[in-house]
């Protein structure tokens, strides 16, 4: 059996618990619970790819969302295979913090996948918009293998990020 | 000018005289403006009155004047003057430690608690250190059997005789789990349980220790590395961890371990660290990775120890096995022969242990130098020919001498009978087996059904030398053992995806479902729906049902007999995955059965 260590980073609600609720319950709840300290949730994914199908067991760390000036607990971060910066794309603060969390990951887990989660789709109307949006970002920020445009509520794009970042954590290391 | 001068004189007399008057005075007060001493005995008088004024008006004023000398002023005084004022001091200090204790009390507490705590180790270290003295006294001044064999067992244990009698009315102590955690990741690499007991969850266990592991470091003992968290209690349970660089155990436990248990631990992770730190350091998450037998087995050496009580039992026999060839040779190689005899024994009793078929029977192995006396009674002469065989393989360099009796008696033919029943109960757990047998005079008939030739011939295979077999009769039917299938689910999902569907396809036609259902009238097909247990019963259980349903409507399709065919719904996820498990549960599962 594969194990991987999967953490989500991100600013204070922005949807890192109800993401990873999603995923692994498919469950989601309106209610605003703020997290404290770590919350660990397992998860096996079927990998399918040309030649290979294997099973995977993610092991999801739900950090904390740091507020201002509050670094997250980088031993929280050491030893990651994959990473997901989550952001609100209603909240532009969150969208101005991903930098600074891509950084904060790369300290202390150089060489592994970052993913980008843009959470609460649901909530912008303009699909044009928010295409834009991550173009802009992806063209920006050059560390993120991957970019999201997630909804936890509608249940948008949740499994298939988790499943690409299973999947780029797998390619990477062999 | 005389003129002048008497007209000045005359009209300036008074004048004049004024002026030579003032002139005097001038002169005076410039002398005694001169003279300090003279200034200094005008303001004497008024000093004490000044000094009242200016308090009275501009009182602050005036303490910012003073109060940079005051400390200094203090300290001069203080330390010219210690013992006066120390005195002046004392009535009043008991009043200002109460009054700082009721205001800061969290202050008072922060600054004594490190001291405080020394001085309380240093106590109990000393007062531990004087009842050890007091016990050595007791036990120097008894002379008994006992006290011989506790002298040289503390001996053999390089520790004190205290220490040992302390050590021995210690509760004894119990492994439950032991986990093998990469420290960097989290992720279990191994996690080993004692019989019966199972860790839910080992996976998460190991995450959360870690993280656990993290937030005290980080937070607690935030500038220091060499600290670390070396324990949790909970009521009577304790996780032990034991911390190396590239991985760390966690060692579940009832009781309180002692020093042996503690030592045995840290050799354990060295021994891992030692052979492994290369590959462990290197782990990417896949177990494959690692040598996981040659770790197993030395987690398990762990499990194995049943805490204090057995380790020091063994230690006893083993030491009273040195004091008797001390008694009669008393010399180092003595002790050495003895330690061997012992370990030999423990071996061949083992090997013995391990074969089913002599586990039974009550052989008594003693090692005497060079050779083994075995004995004991036996049913049979295979398996006294079997005993020789495996006492000869397990003690190689031995000379055997076999003084074992063989014996057929009334209680063999009971106790064979019991383990006939055990045999034929477990047999038929299984689904699909129904074995009957009589067993008379020897003879034993077999008949009724039984799935797969395999096990067919395994059971006569293995009935066939129990002792008071003599003849093995079978009218057994054998119906091939068709496999079961399972089929996973995506939540809500009934309907069978093209995976499933070529899953299907395949164990169809592998088993030749239609096939053996045609030929063998006496089993049919279950199919079983289930769900995970997210969300509501009355909704899981209409998709469980729905799950067998539309498996059995495609088996239909690919021509397996309607009637022959069973299907129902549980709205739960199947018994035997109830842990890690894909998809929560949300499968089907077809299964053969008799009819």
């Amino acid at each position: 059996m594969i194990t991987k260590k999967v953490v989500l980073v991100g600013d204070f609600a922005t949807g890192k618990t109800s993401l990873i609720r999603r995923y692994v319950d498919n469950q989601f709840s309106d209610d605003y619970l703020t997290t404290i300290g770590v919350k660990i949730s397992k998860k096996t994914v079927l990998l399918h790819a040309a030649e290979l199908k294997m099973e995977i067991q993610l092991m999801v760390w739900d950090i904390e969302g740091n507020t201002t000036g509050k670094p997250t607990n980088p031993a929280y971060i050491t030893g990651a295979h994959g990473l997901v910066v989550v952001a609100d794309c209603t909240r532009q603060s969150s969208i101005e913090n991903i930098g600074m969390h891509i950084q904060e990951c790369r300290k202390v887990a150089k060489d592994v996948p970052i993913f980008l989660a843009l959470n609460k789709s649901d909530l912008i109307e303009d699909a044009g918009e928010l295409e834009a949006l991550l173009r802009r970002l992806k063209t920006r920020y050059e560390q993120l293998e991957s970019v999201f445009a997630t909804s936890a509520k509608e249940g948008i794009n949740v499994e298939n990020i988790f499943t690409d970042l299973a999947q780029s954590m797998i390619t990477k290391r062999q | 000018m005389d003129e002048y001068g008497k007209l000045r004189g005359l009209l300036l007399n008074q004048e004049q005289q004024e002026i030579a008057l003032l002139q005097t005075a001038l002169e005076s007060l410039l002398e005694e403006t001169r003279d300090p001493e003279q200034i200094v005995q005008k303001l004497v008088p008024l000093i004490s009155k000044i000094f009242s004024l200016t308090l009275q008006n501009n009182k602050t004023e005036f303490v910012e004047i003073f109060s940079p000398v005051i400390g200094e002023l203090l300290q001069d005084t203080i330390k010219n003057s210690s013992t006066e004022i120390a005195i002046i001091m004392a009535p009043i200090m008991g009043k200002a430690i109460k009054e700082v204790v009721k205001n800061e009390r969290d202050e008072i507490v922060d600054a004594l608690y490190p001291v405080i705590g020394n001085m309380i180790s240093k106590f109990v270290a000393e007062t531990f250190k004087e009842l050890m003295q007091e016990i050595n006294q007791k036990v120097q001044s008894t002379f008994s059997f006992e006290m011989i064999k506790r002298k040289i067992t503390a001996k053999v244990k390089g520790i004190s005789e205290t220490e040992l009698l302390l050590q021995n009315s210690s509760h004894p102590y119990m492994i439950q789990s032991v986990f093998l955690i990469h420290k960097e990741t989290g992720i279990l690499i191994s996690e080993r349980s004692a019989s019966g007991i199972e860790s839910i969850e080992p996976e998460m266990v190991a995450s959360m220790l870690t993280a656990i592991r993290s937030f005290v470091n980080d937070w607690i003992s935030k500038n220091s590395d060499h600290f670390e968290l070396n324990e949790i209690e909970f009521g009577n349970s304790t996780i032990r961890l034991e911390v190396a660089g590239c991985c760390y155990l966690a060692i579940v436990l009832k009781g309180s371990i002692n020093r042996d248990g503690q030592q045995r631990i840290v050799k354990v992770l060295e021994k891992l660290v030692e052979n492994n730190a290369q590959t462990i350091t290197e782990f990417d998450g896949n177990t494959q990775s690692l040598p996981m037998q040659e770790i197993n087995s030395e987690l398990d050496t762990l499990i194995q120890h049943e805490g204090h009580e057995t380790s020091s039992k063994k230690g006893g026999s083993w030491v009273l096995a040195i004091i008797a060839v001390l008694l009669i040779g008393g010399s180092g190689f003595g002790l050495y022969q003895a330690y061997l005899s012992d370990a030999a024994e423990t071996k061949a009793r083992l090997s013995l242990y391990k074969d089913p078929h002599l586990s039974l029977y009550a052989i008594d192995v003693k090692v005497d130098g060079s050779s083994a006396v075995l004995r004991g009674r036996l049913p049979a002469e295979s398996l006294q020919k079997r005993l020789l065989k495996n006492i000869s393989q397990a003690l190689p360099e031995f000379i055997i001498d076999n003084q074992v009796v063989l014996t057929e008696s009334v209680p063999i033919y009971e106790q064979s009978l019991s383990i006939l029943k055990a045999v034929v109960d477990t047999i038929n757990s299984e689904e699909g087996n129904r074995v009957r047998f009589q067993f008379e005079e020897g003879i034993l008939k077999l008949n009724g059904l039984i799935r797969g030739h395999h096990i067919h011939e395994e059971l006569l295979k293995s009935l066939s030398t129990l002792p008071g077999v003599t003849r093995v009769v079978s009218a057994l039917k054998e119906y091939p053992a068709g496999k079961a299938a399972e089929l996973f689910y995506e939540v809500g999902e009934s309907a069978l995806n093209a995976e499933n569907k070529a899953l299907l396809d395949d164990w169809i036609e592998t088993n030749a479902v239609a096939t053996l259902l045609k030929l063998y009238d006496g089993i049919d097909l279950l199919i079983i729906g289930y769900s995970d247990i997210q969300g509501n019963t009355v909704n899981n259980a209409v998709i469980a049902k729905k799950r067998a349903q539309n498996v059995v409507e495609y088996l239909i399709e690919k021509g397996v007999a309607q009637d022959r065919m069973t299907n129902i719904g549980v709205p739960a996820p199947p018994e035997n995955s109830i842990n890690g498990v894909p998809h929560s549960g949300r499968s089907s599962q077809i299964k053969w059965v008799k009819r």
